[in-house]
Parts: structure tokens; C-alpha cells; sequence
């Protein structure tokens, strides 16, 4: 049994793969970006030191990250299942997702209980 | 299901013959190498997952039970040091198993073909890594 996939649907799961591990790294990645340059710039003219300063446009910047790079991920695999003789090529690409929004998860409620001042 | 290699998959093309269609490396499902290459595909991505996980764990352990008694644990400098060496501690374990499953699929196969993928998402996670730090270190000096 011949168990190769044409070369647009490895693409299709190379490109899976790498937007799935991406999803949480990039829309943080991003938001760092976006803090960085509203603290530089200090649009409001507001203390920049403390931790919270823009920490809504941040928040805002990850948010609208996180759906893009899930949506992207999410029109991928569809295409994927859609072209794919067999499901097995979705297995590394899902596991990967769940692992990464598994890890996000954790580390955003450790950010939230963890006790500050 | 084939049980074919990649390597031997190349190879087998090469000596039959050379109207065939060109032969796509793909590493084969079910079998150990398969399961070493979801591994590492696996671990590959989660250079920047574990580490930061695993330093929000260290600070929320540090800052709840507070053992040096540090006043403002909100403070950004509180406990750093143990959470950047937890951090960076688990990141080095992690990329020391990701060359070791590397090393064992490139002796097994003989060609970086079957890396590709596990490399690809590897120095994405790095370049995201690096990315993070150098802003992070941008905001940290305004």
C-alpha cells in the first residue's frame, strides 16, 4: 500500500503543523511587540512603570492574536481532513494544538491566582 | 502499510527506475520511527510552551508561600533568579532530549529529510523565544 500524500497535502501538513505550534508563541510574541512600542511611545502620557500600564491594548493585542493565528490553524486542518486520503495526517498537528492551548491555559490561570504584592 | 523508510524509499526509487514519478519522503505511520517523529515534533514545539509554563509555576509557588519574605512580591524582580534558573533549566533539558531524539531519527534514516518538519518547527519556536525576550527586554528599559 503505497503511503506517500501528494506533495500539496504534506505542504498543507507541514503548514498545519507550524501554525499549530505557533498559536500561542506568535500572538505572545505580538503582544509583547505591541507593549513594547506603547510603552516607548506613550501615546496617553501615563506611567509607564507600572506593570499594568496599557495592559487592556495589550490584552486587546493578544486576544485578537490568538483568534487569528486559531482561526488560521483551524482553516488548515480543514483543508487538510478535506484533501487527506486517511485522518491519521490531523493526529501530530491536533496533538500539538491541544498541548499548546493545554500549556497557555496553565500559565495564564497561574498569572491570575498567583498572589502579587 | 509500508515499511519502508524514507531512505529506503529513496534508494528503492533510484534502483528501479527513472520514468517513475518522483518518489515524496514522507515518514511512514505506524511504525517506531513514525512514533520518534511525532515525538519530536512533539517536543520541538514546545520550546516556548514549557519554559514559560514552567516559570509561571516556579513564581506562583515563590510568590504564595514567600519564603525569603519579601515585601512586594508584585514587584518584576522578585524571585527572578530562581524562576529564570527553573526556566532556563527546563528549557536546556528539554532541547538536550530534542537533539537525543533528533540523533536517533537521523541514525535510523541517514537523511535529514525526515527532520525537516521537527527542525522547521524548532527554530520557529526559537526565533518566537528570542522575539519575546529582546521586547520583553525593550519594555523592561523604558
Amino acid at each position: 500500500m503505497a503511503d506517500e500524500h501528494a506533495p500539496d497535502t504534506s505542504r498543507l501538513e507541514v503548514a498545519a503543523a507550524l501554525l499549530a505550534s505557533s498559536v500561542i508563541g506568535a500572538p505572545l510574541v505580538i503582544a509583547t511587540a505591541v507593549q513594547t512600542i506603547l510603552v516607548t511611545i506613550n501615546p496617553r502620557g501615563i506611567d509607564v512603570s507600572h506593570p499594568a500600564a496599557y495592559e487592556l491594548e495589550v490584552g486587546a493585542a493578544f486576544a485578537l492574536a490568538a483568534a487569528g493565528a486559531i482561526l488560521a490553524v483551524s482553516l488548515v486542518l480543514v483543508r487538510l481532513r478535506s484533501r487527506a486520503e486517511t485522518r491519521a495526517v490531523l493526529r501530530v498537528p491536533y496533538l500539538i494544538l491541544a498541548l499548546q492551548i493545554a500549556f497557555a491555559v496553565v500559565a495564564f490561570t497561574l498569572f491570575l491566582f498567583t498572589p502579587r504584592g | 502499510m509500508s515499511e519502508s523508510t524514507p531512505a529506503r524509499s529513496a534508494a528503492a526509487s533510484s534502483s528501479s527506475a527513472a520514468s517513475s514519478a518522483p518518489v515524496t519522503k514522507v515518514i511512514p505511520r505506524g511504525t517506531s520511527t513514525s512514533l520518534l517523529y511525532t515525538i519530536a515534533v512533539i517536543l520541538s514545539s514546545l520550546v516556548f510552551a514549557l519554559p514559560v509554563t514552567v516559570g509561571r509555576m516556579v513564581e506562583g509557588i515563590l510568590d504564595s508561600s514567600n519564603p525569603d519574605g519579601i515585601k512586594d512580591t508584585g514587584a518584576g524582580l522578585a524571585y527572578l533568579g530562581p524562576i529564570l534558573g527553573w526556566s532556563f533549566g527546563v528549557l536546556g533539558v528539554l532541547l538536550l532530549v530534542v537533539i537525543v531524539v533528533y540523533a536517533l531519527i537521523y541514525r535510523r534514516e541517514r537523511t535529514l529529510d525526515a527532520l525537516k518538519l521537527p527542525l522547521m518547527v524548532v527554530a520557529i519556536q526559537i526565533v518566537l523565544g528570542v522575539l519575546a525576550l529582546i521586547f520583553t527586554q525593550f519594555t523592561n528599559s523604558n
